[in-house]
């Protein structure tokens, strides 16, 4: 097994023609390399993958530019530069069939991949929309307004017949959100935490609309990530520090294991001087200022991957807190950092495995928001039917199963009663026994002594005539 | 099975595989010792030549048992690549051709014996074997198969009529992976695939997996084998095919007053256009003729001739397409909703058609229309899943639309006697809202659900034959009769009338299985009335206990899968107003100690968050009640304390909603007396904590430090939940709360309650 990170910039504002911005895909575990993508730079979450293997794409949002550039696995420039409506800051990718981004002018917008409609286009926050999460159909978009909005997927969907409200709107940050972790679960347990540069980090339960904790930090926070069983918060702050959040903690008086926060309770986190709790990874170098950008929390939750504004990418190991892989560095900020796992032998991520009839791009994203009209006309563009696999074998023969079907058989073939029934036939007289060929037979028979009968007296009458002409002689 | 099978080697087997030597023997341990590669490793070359033209002789000899022996044989000797990479092999498929070709000596297909039909098939599944085995492997496909393609599709083709499943199976594979060999056969394929359907007549006359199998046949061929871009024929034929359906349709038109119907009209032309020259039409089946004042049973060609091509339009949603195609799912939703939505309701027959037995062919044939047009709906969901999600809510109109119902006092209700009637229609219905439901984790118009499970209750109940319409219909033919038939009669309704529970008919087991599912699906996906979730959980309470035997304790089985998940969906997802007895206890009774579900949730691992109730709504509604119903001081006193006692364990405060009516006297009064209440407790629980700690009025939020700190200073600002929570829901107009579910809060329950 494998662990995959995919890593992006938001690009070199000195370098014109973007020639140093690449993306790239690694192992985690490993020096492996998997695919490097040339001209790749978004803004802060504004790249996404469809998934990793054959026909996947990478679609990106350029970085201040209208255009929307897509890749496909195993090639290194864009297939597709998609032209959009705004520059989008931030990108989200809802069960591989919708894409929302998020515009720089507030606006969320809405399509559907398979088929490029615009679903739906939402004045949704008063400045540019910073990040955008979805889970369990609930589309959270945190904005540089310090606002957070919850939509239903499926009223967006459904925009152009019921026009969409947002579910709910939560106003509590004072300044920018910068990022959103929304957790798994059921429907009724789901909560988001939100980041945002007033330094705090909030817990909302999504069900019933309520703020459950505040946890306040002592610096800004700029990316935030959730352990795998949330048991801990990983904060990245402007500081280069990240700053872990215990979700649950020891009583110090009790020794009973209890839960941090609820009830709306004010969590205050103060300066870990003893950096305990704290990475160090990204600290300033003495060349300015660093920000933690992006953070991701690996499958075990045992590694942290983080990005930071001067383009390093690292892997730190929680418990230990030391750093247990450098990535090649970028460009630009660190924008977008994802993860995924694969089996270490897939053949499908083989880059050279090329299959000819592979669907290479998106529809064209439309620019206009569809209306009821244009809906009952909706078409998709899909491939049908299973993509080629490459060959990987064939599956052990059912033996067992096969005899099963030879034994039914055999039924058939075999005489189960204990009458032996052959049929003797002895001579020719038996092959007309029965049925239409006897009827026929006993015809013929008629006729021929009919004949024979006729021949007869026809025989004896010449006989006699010529006895009588011998006579009259 | 095989266990106790002995393998016998190779030496001993040859001089079996001699003519009649053969029975002397068993079969399968014959078979399983030439599976054997032990038995195959070790023999010389010589003795594999020999086993190879023994089976060769089996397989062309002229005894039909002989030939079926030769198949079984060649399949378990090819299992080993010693046998398979021979020259033998190429043989052996002759030989294998050759049976087919001969029909395995077949002189009439109307009147074949099974034994030559096993032959055939065992013959098809030998050959479907050996390309399974070669292709993907170049140089023996180059030597073996290559050659003998065109005499195999030949000879498949040859026996569709007789062995239509082994051979289009295999006929199918290699019309996706040899399409380049397949191509002269293309137009034969075709037409024997059209002889097999016979414009539908066969429909009813063959199983749906082979009706399915011949369908996909017929719509790869009409494009795979074409050299022209693939994508656009096939969007061609679809297009024909929506054509040749709504041709079909425009016979109700005749029939019908489709004009009355607004939604028929505008889905009909949504529908691509006719041809102004029918003659232009390209059709796939042959035009209907339909004479409906010669027989009225002409009626049901229409629905079966619809049946067949939404059927070929959802084989060519399942074929293979080697590039995107463009889908019209909008039209092909259309289409559904065309089918399942039409209804005498909104379009009535025409006066000028008055004969009795027309008028209920043409009910039925809309019935059966119905059916047709959910089952194509389903298909559409199974394939496109997510892309059918901007018509979520017109689908679920659509079903809704499917559930009878008729004026009573001004008010639409459920027709009851025509749910019970149409049961089937009503379960598809069923299936289909369960799949809607669960490709979305939310849906939030629980209205388009209550007509629904209303019916699904209905169709679950069990049915108890009606005496008096058993009795009404009994003849009374004459006088002379009439004595006598009444008495017969009376003594078999005898049995109805005293043991009327002998005729009660339950519902089947898997109408069962699909109410289940949808309860359970109802119940995670949608805030439910309290009404629609009560009678969700007293059906799935009484179903549990009908079926107490297969729980096996919460075990889950394939018997008992769909009972647990509704009776976990039952505690999972728990009313979200007015239900005021938790029904956890019952479900734990049941599932007893092996559901891992109710185990976790009667003794959680982690320590929870605490919660805050929030018991504004719920005052108010006590403060109107005791408006209302004037009760006496002390009873008002008892409630508070009950509130109180749930307002402390606080689980369920995300399913109140916030009010923000000022309130009333009582209200505050009550509130203080909580607040006391509250105060009080909390003063306990944080003295057991060793922790300082007091209560302002109505205050939740604390504020902890810890890091550098170890003692935990704790300070008390306003509610954060009022501030937080932008948008209220519904109003909460419920009797009841549910009792909290929380670990560790047993205690202050219980001391409330002493209290």
């Amino acid at each position: 097994m494998d662990e995959i990170a995919f890593y992006c910039c938001s690009g070199d504002a000195t370098d014109k023609h973007d020639a140093n911005s690449f993306a790239y895909l690694s192992s985690l575990h490993s020096s492996k390399q998997y695919l490097q993508y040339r001209q790749c730079y978004s803004g802060r979450n504004g790249s996404v993958l469809t998934g990793i293997g054959q026909e996947t794409k990478l679609i990106s949002a350029c970085n201040d530019r209208a255009i929307i550039q897509v890749y496909l696995y195993g090639k290194e420039s864009p297939e597709q530069k998609i032209p959009i409506p705004e520059p989008l800051s931030c990108l989200e990718i809802c069960d591989d069939w919708l894409l929302v981004g998020g515009g720089q002018s507030g606006r969320i917008y809405v399509w559907e991949l398979d088929s490029g409609l615009l679903l739906a286009v939402k004045e949704c926050h008063y400045q540019a929309v910073n990040v955008i999460r979805y889970n369990k159909g609930f589309l959270v978009s945190g904005g540089a307004d310090s606002r957070v909005v919850i939509w239903r997927i499926l009223d967006l969907a459904n925009d152009s017949i019921n026009p969409a409200k947002p579910y709910s709107i939560l106003t509590d940050n004072t300044l920018p959100v910068t990022d959103l972790v929304i957790t798994n679960g059921l429907v009724s347990d789901l909560k988001v935490y939100t980041a945002s540069r007033d330094c705090t980090v909030r817990c909302y339960s999504i069900a019933s609309k309520r703020l459950i904790t505040t946890f306040v930090l002592p610096t800004k926070v700029e990316s935030l990530a959730a352990d795998p069983a949330y048991r801990a918060l990983y904060a990245g702050q402007d500081d280069g520090f990240i700053r872990m959040i215990p979700l649950y903690r020891g009583n110090v008086k009790t020794h009973v294991l209890e839960a941090v926060g609820g009830m709306g309770s004010i969590v205050t986190l103060k300066p870990d001087l003893d950096l305990q709790e704290t990475f160090v990874c990204h600290k300033d170098d003495g060349n300015g200022q660093t920000i933690v950008t992006k953070l991701q929390v690996t499958l075990d939750g045992t590694y942290l991957v983080s990005g930071d504004s001067k383009g390093n990418v690292f892997v730190v190991d929680i418990a230990t807190k030391q750093i247990q892989r450098k990535f090649k560095p970028l460009a630009g900020a660190v924008s977008q950092i994802l993860l995924a796992y694969t089996k270490a032998d897939n053949k499908q991520l083989d880059r050279h495995y090329n299959d000819k009839n592979m669907v290479r791009v998106i529809p064209t994203l439309k620019r206009v928001v569809v209306d009821a009209n244009a809906i009952e006309k909706h078409e998709i563009q899909k491939k049908l039917g299973e993509l080629q696999p490459p060959y990987f074998g064939e599956q052990k023969f059912d033996m067992n199963r096969f005899l099963e079907d030879v034994k039914t058989q055999q039924m058939w073939f075999t005489n189960l009663s204990d009458i032996d029934s052959t049929v003797i036939r002895q001579g020719s007289e038996n092959l007309f026994a029965n049925g239409k060929a006897a009827g026929e037979l006993t015809v013929l028979k008629t006729q021929l002594e009919q004949k024979n009968a006729a021949y007869t007296t026809l025989k004896e009458k010449y006989e006699q005539l010529y006895k009588e002409h011998i006579n009259g002689l | 099975m095989s266990k106790g099978l002995h393998i016998v080697p190779l030496e001993c087997i040859l001089p079996l595989l001699e003519g009649d030597q053969i029975f002397g023997a068993d079969f399968a341990v014959i078979l399983q010792s030439l599976a054997k590669p032990s038995t195959i490793d070790g023999a010389s070359k010589t003795d594999i030549n020999h086993l190879c033209s023994r089976v060769n002789n089996y397989l062309l000899s002229k005894k039909t048992s002989y030939r079926w022996i030769g198949c079984k044989l060649f399949v378990v000797i090819n299992l080993h690549l010693k046998v398979m990479m021979s020259n033998q092999t190429v043989n052996l498929v002759g030989s294998l051709v050759k049976i087919l070709e001969s029909h395995c000596y077949i002189d009439d297909f109307t009147c074949s014996s099974q034994q030559q039909l096993l032959t055939l098939n065992s013959c098809c599944e030998a050959l479907d074997f050996i390309i399974d085995r070669i292709q993907s492997k170049p140089a023996l496909t180059r030597e073996i198969l290559t050659p003998k393609l065109p005499s195999i599709i030949n000879g498949l083709i040859s026996n569709i009529t007789l062995i239509p499943q082994s051979a289009l199976l295999v006929l199918r594979k290699l019309l996706t992976k040899k399409s380049t060999t397949f191509r002269p056969f293309g137009m034969k394929f075709e037409s024997a695939l059209k002889t097999l359907l016979n414009n539908g007549d066969n429909l009813n006359k063959m199983s749906t997996p082979l009706i399915t199998l011949a369908l996909h046949c017929l719509a790869t061929i009409s494009f795979t084998l074409s050299r022209e871009d693939q994508g656009s024929l096939w969007r061609s034929r679809i297009d024909d095919l929506l054509i040749e359906t709504k041709s079909v349709l425009s016979i109700y038109e005749e029939i019908l007053d489709t004009s009355e119907d607004e939604d028929f009209e505008s889905r009909y032309k949504s529908l691509p256009r006719l041809p102004e020259d029918i003659s232009q039409l390209n059709l796939v089946f042959e035009p209907l003729s339909i004479d409906i004042s010669e027989s009225s049973l002409e009626v049901s060609k229409i629905s079966k001739r619809i049946e067949l091509l939404t059927r070929y339009i959802t084989a060519y949603l399942d074929v293979t397409t080697s590039s995107a195609v463009r889908i019209p799912l909008g039209q092909f939703i259309c289409l559904a909703e065309l089918l399942a939505g039409m209804n005498l309701r909104f379009s009535s027959i025409k006066r000028d058609i008055r004969d009795n037995s027309t008028r209920s062919m043409i009910r039925l044939s809309l019935k059966d229309l119905n059916q047709i047009g959910i089952a194509f709906l389903c298909t559409l969901q199974k394939r496109f899943l997510f892309d059918l999600i901007p018509h979520y809510y017109t689908i679920f109109s659509t079903l809704d639309s499917c559930i009878p119902v008729k004026t009573h006092k001004g008010k639409a209700i459920l027709d009851v006697e025509e749910v019970v009637e149409n049961s089937e229609l009503e379960v598809s219905v069923l299936t289909a809202a369960t799949v809607l439901l669960s490709m979305m984790h939310t849906f939030s118009d629980s209205s388009l659900l209550t007509r629904m499970i209303d019916s699904a209750l209905l169709i679950v109940e069990p049915q108890v034959p009606n005496i008096d319409e058993v009795t009404k219909s009994t003849p009374s033919n004459g006088k002379n009769g009439k004595g006598k038939k009444k008495s017969g009669n009376m003594a078999s309704f005898s049995d109805l009338i005293a043991h009327q529970d002998l005729f009660t008919i339950n519902a089947s087991r898997n109408t069962l299985v699909k109410v289940r599912k949808f309860f359970t699906a109802a119940l995670s996906r949608c805030e439910l009335p309290s009404s629609s979730t009560l009678k969700i959980l007293r059906f799935s309470v009484l179903d549990a206990v009908t079926h107490v035997k297969s729980l096996h304790h919460g075990k889950r089985t394939p018997l008992n899968k769909s009972i647990i998940k509704l009776l976990e969906a039952d505690v999972l997802y728990p009313a979200h107003q007015g239900v005021g007895i938790s029904i956890l206890p019952i479900i734990s009774s049941l599932l007893g100690g092996e559901n891992t579900i109710m185990s976790l949730l009667n003794n959680p691992r982690l320590p929870v968050v605490s919660t805050v109730l929030d018991m504004k709504q719920k005052l108010k509604e006590e403060s109107e009640e005791e408006s209302d119903e004037s009760e006496e001081e002390e009873e008002e006193k008892e409630e508070k304390v009950k509130v109180d006692a749930m307002d402390i364990s606080g689980d369920t405060a995300n399913k109140r909603k916030l009010n923000s009516d000022e309130p009333s006297n009582v209200e505050k009064a009550v509130k203080r007396i909580r607040t006391e209440k509250f105060r009080r407790v909390q003063e306990e629980a944080d003295k057991a904590k060793e922790v300082p700690m007091a209560l302002p009025e109505g205050v939740h939020q604390v504020e902890e430090t810890y890091v550098e700190t170890s003692v935990t200073i704790t300070k008390f600002t306003e509610p954060a939940e009022a501030d937080s929570k932008l948008d209220n829901d519904d109003e909460d107009n419920s009797d009841f709360e549910l009792p909290p579910i929380i670990a560790g809060d047993d205690d202050d329950d219980d001391d409330d309650d002493n209290e």
